[in-house]
């Protein structure tokens, strides 16, 4: 039996599900989060996002069937949590001020970056929220397109047109600051 | 398509010359050495609440029995009452009352079976 079958075996055994489900937590946190976090940059927020995402996965333990991994599972959960999070937030304050943004980032104590690093992420804020998550996945964390396919139910050809257009626009930011 | 993929290729690889792929953000001390046990700690809170909300819809139910119950001897109560005054006897009385709640619906299918 492979490790993945095995944990999915205690997550299912009542007894063993509490020990399961942390051994779960900290093999997926750190991808997880970081998924999150570049998407809604600020900490506090991506803590929020992640413990959400981890809390609706314990409530569905029994509803997962192992049609994928569990990986791409919590990946699924955190996804449509991250994007309903930025949906709220949106309805609750306006995107478009750049200033504000970099402002932002610049107070932000978890963040390191230099000014490229963040007219980057600016540029990224610009894109529509999925083929943001697109960019990240592919640009950052290197995942292959059908790894992303498997996410978000897309086709590859469909993720690869939009990964295009992204580098495309991000390009084009940066051309537009010379 | 082969096109395409060339392209994003070459733009790719010009931002990441650009501005590189460093990861900015950061995370605090300890973060996630610490994270599986909040999210534990939130679990059972949660599971807690869960049970406690399962007795307080069990009391409301309980209560919603007890009441019902209630009436019923009340209401058994006063078509006793009913039947001594109009001189009539309490089955009677229920009778009434029974065809009284019958539907038009009923009327119909009662109507439509008997055919």
């Amino acid at each position: 039996m492979t490790d993945e079958a095995e944990l999915i075996n205690r997550l299912k055994n009542g007894k063993q599900r509490e020990q399961a489900f942390t051994e779960l937590v900290r093999c997926h946190q750190e991808r997880l989060y970081w998924q999150i976090r570049r998407m809604v940059v600020n900490h506090e927020d991506a803590d929020d996002v992640l413990q959400n995402t981890l809390m609706k996965a314990w409530a569905a333990l029994d509803t997962f069937r192992g049609e994928s991994k569990l990986g791409t599972w919590l990946y699924q959960i955190a996804l449509h949590e991250t994007m309903n999070f930025l949906r709220k937030k949106k309805q609750m304050l306006s995107i478009d001020d750049e200033q504000a943004f970099m402002a932002q980032l610049s107070a932000d104590p978890y963040f390191d970056g230099d000014e490229t690093q963040q007219q980057l992420q600016q540029a990224i804020r610009m894109l529509p929220d999925k083929q943001r998550a697109v960019f990240n996945m592919k640009y950052f964390e290197e995942m292959k397109f059908e790894e992303i396919s498997e996410v978000f139910g897309t086709s590859v050809g469909a993720l690869k047109a939009s990964y295009h257009f992204a580098v495309k626009k991000i390009t084009a930011y940066f051309e537009s600051l010379d | 398509m082969k096109g395409d993929n060339d392209m994003t290729d070459l733009l790719e690889k010009r931002l990441k010359e650009q501005v590189g792929k460093e990861n900015p953000f950061r995370v605090p001390e300890g973060y996630f050495s610490t994270l599986p046990d909040r999210v534990c700690v939130r679990i059972a809170r949660k599971q807690r609440e869960r049970r406690m909300w399962r007795w307080a819809a069990a009391a409301v139910m309980a209560g919603c029995v007890a009441t019902a119950s209630l009436l019923l001897v009340r209401q058994s109560g006063n078509i006793q009452l009913a039947a001594e005054a109009g001189g009539y006897n309490a089955d009677e009385v229920e009778m009434l009352l029974d065809y009284n709640m019958v539907s038009n619906l009923e009327i119909v299918d009662y109507i439509t079976e008997a055919e």
